[in-house]
């Protein structure tokens, strides 16, 4: 997968780096990761001195710039006008890591499924996605290396590695060799550039636990887990907070509201992210939840991650970034629920 | 359709959330008085009224002669809300609950304290049938505006069912448990946008508890975060002082 033959490279100084990203910010909005509120997150910078140099799990995934926390998706009057309002700008999202890659290419076709989602690909259109790769795990409650996802095929546009003292990079599609050609210019760089960074990161990765056991045979392991009792077990501990699904980059649950402006003369229609662990998730106009117990909803959980929408998009639905078992005040972590039911590990 | 008459009754509170409640621009009163009448209002206006088709109350109800005009206020309007955290789960003035009566009576008017006249503090819905709540400590303005339109057209009240932690999360605020600090966020209804966290102290409850809270994963969590279980009940009972499932054996 990681062959070199007929991939060309190109580097970048990082000055030259800064530099075009303060060109870019000519023409785009441009998302990076940086500080706020003592807080490291993705979120829009207005020069290239904004950007953190050092990487730390944020708490919520660049999703939210394509499918956003909530988002005005309607506008209608009482006399019935209905305007669709599909909001995109031109931006550049800098420096996504291969986890959310990947989990983008599970909300990328979840979006585009029949008709499309107007609103979420208008925004991925207009887009430049430039991923960097990992060389190491980010830290201890990341499991890429479980599930593969520190691996990067396609996703994102253009794919940076951090070489030090430059960036050598590749582009991954046309957009991508265009916005490279004009942005980072194109020279070029040896393969042996790229083989050292690739030889450090399999080091690296070859010292954790590597795939989950029976990893592509999940969704049938996970077809007879019914009555497992991890799912009770689990439940007792679980808040049915919610914070694990608002921080998951690839739940892409959302509930629709239509809010009446006070002056009763026109209105919005909203979409907002909703959780499918709320115990209100499932419940129905007639007064019934399809999963009222708790172990239900994790189960549920476990299961879009690591079984029906594995299925659906031959990846597992979990990328293994982290970032739900971070959340999680009582521990759950999915690492260790796959763990457990594939018999790798006992409970402790 | 004639606009619904709106009366505003307040009994043990501070009456800060009948303020909050006509914190609106001056726009936003407009369109409010547009679509309501607001026939009884102290903080506001001074007209008495009898006659209302919703009735918004606030404020705990102390003393058992308070009771006779709860019912009638009840008996008169087709809705009832409760407006603030006194009036939908007692909150502060539950503390009270806590000490025996004639201690407080004696506290209070130390050379006559049978003038005080005191009893249990109670929610509304305790002695009558409760239609919709604002809940808040103090209410989020926003909240009432929807809440109140919502009723007018007929619909459902539609406050949130899930914790604050779901507005903390989508604000990407840092958890203050990583600070350390004991926030009881995961079990407090959400709408007030996390207000407490995000402004670097921590959620005290005072929205009340979302309709299944896990409260024994509540505690365990505050105890493994240092916390010992006689200072987690201290920390309930600030503001949940009156809810029967943490704190059962009080009066
Ligand atoms: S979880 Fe893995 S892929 Fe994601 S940032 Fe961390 S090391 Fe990189
Ligand atoms: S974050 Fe943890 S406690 Fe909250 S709903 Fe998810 S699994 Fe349950
Ligand atoms: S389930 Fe957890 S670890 Fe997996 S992708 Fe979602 S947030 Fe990341
Ligand atoms: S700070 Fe409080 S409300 Fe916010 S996520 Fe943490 S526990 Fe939840
Ligand atoms: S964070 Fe908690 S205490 Fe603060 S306003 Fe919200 S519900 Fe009340």
């Amino acid at each position: 997968m990681n062959k070199t033959i007929n991939r060309p490279f190109f580097q970048i100084t990082k000055d030259g780096m800064l530099a075009a990203i303060d060109k870019m910010l000519q023409d785009y909005s441009v998302a990076a990761l940086t500080e706020k509120n003592k807080n490291v997150v993705f979120d829009f910078v207005k020069s290239s001195a904004e950007i953190s140099n050092v990487y730390k799990p944020t708490i919520l995934s660049p999703k939210k710039f394509f499918f956003p926390q909530e988002e005005v998706i309607l506008e209608y009057t009482a006399e019935g006008k209905v305007t669709a309002i599909i909001e995109s700008k031109p931006m550049v999202l800098f420096g996504i890591r291969p986890c959310d890659i990947n989990a983008k290419k599970v909300m990328d076709e979840a979006f585009a499924e029949s008709n499309g989602d107007a609103n979420y690909l208008s925004k991925i259109e207009n887009s430049v996605i430039i991923g960097i790769d990992c060389k190491q795990v980010c830290d201890e409650d990341s499991f890429c290396y479980r599930v593969n996802s520190q691996e990067v095929t396609t996703g994102c546009d253009i794919l940076l590695y951090d070489l030090g003292e430059k960036y050598i990079f590749e582009y991954k599609n046309e957009k991508g060799r265009e916005f490279a050609i004009k942005y980072f210019g194109s020279q070029g760089s040896d393969h042996g550039a790229y083989d050292k960074f690739l030889k450090e990161k399999e080091s690296n990765f070859g010292k954790t636990e590597g795939p989950f056991k029976d990893l592509e045979y999940l969704p049938g392991v996970f077809e007879h887990t019914k009555d497992h009792p991890i799912w009770e077990e689990e439940a007792k501990r679980c808040l049915s907070c919610g914070s694990c699904i608002m921080v998951c980059p690839t739940c892409y649950c959302f509930d629709v509201a239509d809010e009446l402006a006070l002056n009763l003369k026109e209105g919005q229609r909203l979409r907002r992210w909703d959780a499918c662990m709320l115990s209100d998730f499932a419940n129905v106009a007639t007064g019934e939840s399809f999963r009222k117990e708790v172990s239900n909803r994790i189960r549920h959980r476990m299961n879009r991650k690591f079984n029906f929408l594995m299925r659906k998009h031959h990846q597992p639905a979990c990328v293994g970034c982290g970032r739900c078992v971070r959340a999680c005040l009582a521990d759950i972590s999915p690492k260790e629920i796959v763990e457990i039911i594939t018999g790798e590990k006992e409970r402790e | 359709m004639p606009k619904p008459k709106v009366a505003f009754f307040d009994f043990t509170c501070c009456e800060g959330c009948q303020l909050c409640a006509l914190d609106l621009t001056a726009e936003q009163l407009l369109d409010l008085l547009a679509v309501i009448d607001i026939v009884e209002f102290r903080e506001a206006i001074s007209e008495k009224s009898d006659s209302f088709d919703i009735a918004i109350v606030e404020g705990s109800i102390t003393r058992d002669s308070d009771i006779p005009r709860l019912e009638k206020i009840r008996k008169t309007a087709n809705l009832l809300i409760c407006l603030g955290s006194c009036s939908c789960i007692v909150g502060i003035n539950a503390l009270k609950n806590f000490q025996k009566t004639e201690e407080l009576q004696n506290e209070v008017y130390p050379d006559a304290p049978h003038r005080y006249e005191t009893s249990v503090a109670r929610a509304v819905d305790e002695i009558v049938k409760v239609d919709a709540i604002i809940p808040g400590c103090p209410i989020n303005t926003l909240e009432f505006v929807k809440v109140v339109k919502n009723l007018v057209l007929g619909k459902d009240p539609d406050i949130p069912t899930y914790p604050v932690c779901i507005e903390c999360k989508k604000k990407e605020n840092i958890c203050v448990y990583e600070k350390g600090i004991h926030c009881l966020g995961p079990v407090i209804r959400a709408g007030c946008g996390a207000i407490c966290p995000e402004k670097g102290g921590y959620c005290f409850g005072c929205r009340g508890l979302v309709p299944d809270p896990n409260l024994d994963s509540m505690r365990e969590i505050m105890n493994k975060y240092n916390m010992p279980y006689d200072q987690i009940d201290d920390r309930f009972k600030l503001f949940l002082g009156r809810n029967k499932e943490i704190f059962q054996d009080v009066q």
